[in-house]
């Protein structure tokens, strides 16, 4: 079989780094917020930003 | 057809089926052992033992690269040839000896049960009056259109390998997946992860998704988040087709988690299964047959050596003594083995939140002397606890030898300490252990403005 090297034919903004759900802040690991909403973990850059998501929400 | 009428049998000869034949010994109790495949189960033949000795592999090589600044990999077929021998040996002195010398009778081959009290196995029939259920898991496949035919690798392939590949997408963010990207690509192997929820890692803290990624991608690991993998098809190599494009590699590994072997006719036996499709069992490991306990991976929760280990260890107790002993789940730790470990016990913040008023603490590697000294300053370790009390509820961490720093955190959370507990015990200096005083601490006091032994 021909061995490949990997071939990625996927655009790479695909796989950029994470952002807050709320503000769209980079999530870094100083800061960053996780919070249940449903049955879904959802991802935040702090608690007030979780509060607001979750406001918006209902 | 013979029959047999034993105390006890224990079907399943992996990690929980020995520590429930160990126990059932010590209790002047003869069982009967009944296996099919590899003995020691999942383990130390597929599981732990080898990913973790093919991994130090990489690690040596890595490390080797990093301080030499020569360009050298480990070869990659004798590697696992190297592993084989570890497995070998390890599989003789900590399964095949201790059969050996344990006072039991094994049967080999696929147990079925055809009442609540007995079991066949070929043209045996084997009564009990009490059953340990310890089958463990097996790979979890999701339907992808083309999986099938263009053919995939599970941690067993992947593992033993037939041939040398030079790149490797693997399917699953999850602890497999990332053990095993690390592996590959430390063994020269091109590497893309691909996961269908927001982050790897899920259900983990948030830090430490964030954390992994991080540190698979300064290794050079591709990692594709929230992606579907809607096909897989034949090219020059295996292509897989994604909502978000596609990839072409020589091999693809599927680590979408494992599924509890419950393959047993339970329902002649009237044991109910659980929502994770394991059987279900209370906090006494016993089963919806008062007479038929159940232990490991085949329960469908956390599928950990150790807590297989155990739970063997206490079904048996219960089985055998009609004892009413319990595991405590919030104390059972678990680890990534990826350079720096990633490892956790205990609460996550939001799980807390939800219980208690907490505080929540942080305190980064590049803080612990130890971890300058060692030039390993990546990671983090991070404490919740309850605010009143000042209880431990949680650690998790990302660290250099996090594994061994994590045992320390789950005695902390068994014992119900509060971080004055920690405080007080004397830490050796430097060490990566100190960092779990330090980020007691750390509730305390600002500790950039500290000195080292403080």
């Amino acid at each position: 079989m021909m061995k490949l090297r990997m071939n990625l034919r996927i655009d790479k903004s695909e796989i950029e780094g994470k952002v807050c759900e709320n503000c769209g802040k980079p999530l870094t690991v100083e800061d960053v917020y996780a919070r249940k909403i449903g049955n879904e973990i959802h991802y935040f850059c702090c608690s007030h930003c979780a509060d607001a998501f979750e406001r918006k929400m209902k | 057809m013979a029959i047999i009428m034993k105390d006890l049998v224990i079907i399943g000869y992996g990690a929980a089926g020995f520590a429930s034949l160990i126990k059932a010994n010590e209790l002047g109790i003869k069982p009967i052992l009944i296996g099919e495949g590899p003995i020691g189960g999942t383990c130390v033949n597929v599981g732990c033992v080898p990913s973790k000795k093919m991994l130090n592999i990489g690690e040596v090589y890595y490390k080797s690269r990093k301080y030499i600044k020569h360009d050298i990999y480990p070869p990659f077929l004798d590697s696992f040839k190297e592993k084989d021998l570890l497995i070998s040996e390890l599989r003789k002195k900590k399964y095949e000896d201790v059969i050996s010398s344990s006072d039991v009778e094994i049967i080999e081959g696929k147990a079925h049960f055809i009442s609540p009290h007995e079991v066949k196995v070929g043209n045996q029939i084997i009564e009990g009056k009490k059953f340990i259920i310890a089958t463990g898991s097996s790979p979890k496949i999701p339907k992808i259109s083309g999986l099938d035919k263009v053919g995939y690798w599970t941690n067993n392939e992947a593992l033993s390998p037939d041939r040398k590949i030079d790149s490797l997408a693997i399917i699953g963010g999850g602890p497999l997946g990332l053990e095993f990207a690390q592996m590959y690509k430390r063994l020269g192997v091109d590497v893309i992860v691909f996961e269908a929820l927001p982050v790897l890692l899920y259900g983990w803290e948030p830090e430490i998704s964030l954390m992994a990624e991080k540190i698979l991608r300064s290794e050079g690991i591709e990692v594709v988040t929230n992606v579907k993998v809607n096909e897989i098809k034949k090219g020059d190599g295996k292509i897989i087709v994604t909502n978000k494009g596609e990839v072409e590699v020589d091999e693809i590994l599927v680590a979408t988690g494992r599924k509890p072997n419950v393959d047993l006719n339970l329902e002649n036996a009237k044991v109910e299964l659980n929502e994770n499709h394991g059987i279900k069992v209370d906090e006494e490991l016993r089963t919806s047959n008062k007479d038929i306990y159940a232990a490991g991976d085949v329960i469908g929760g956390k599928m950990l050596e150790a807590l297989a280990g155990k739970q063997g260890t206490i079904a048996a107790e219960n089985a055998i003594m009609d004892f009413h002993k319990k595991i405590d789940m919030l104390s059972v730790p678990q680890v990534v083995f990826l350079q720096p470990n990633i490892a956790n016990v205990g609460l996550t913040e939001s799980e807390a939140e939800k219980i208690y008023k907490i505080k929540t603490s942080k305190v980064m590697m590049e803080e612990i002397a130890k971890a300058n000294i060692i030039g390993e300053v990546e990671g983090f370790i991070k404490m919740v606890i309850e605010e009143e009390s000042k209880r431990i509820l949680g650690v998790h961490l990302v660290s250099e030898n996090g594994a061994e720093i994590i045992n320390e955190a789950a005695l902390a959370i068994k014992m119900k300490a509060n971080i004055d507990d920690i405080i007080d015990t004397i830490h050796v200096f430097p060490t990566m252990g100190e960092s779990f005083r330090i980020a007691a601490l750390s509730f305390k006091s600002d500790i950039k403005k500290m000195s080292c032994c403080i």
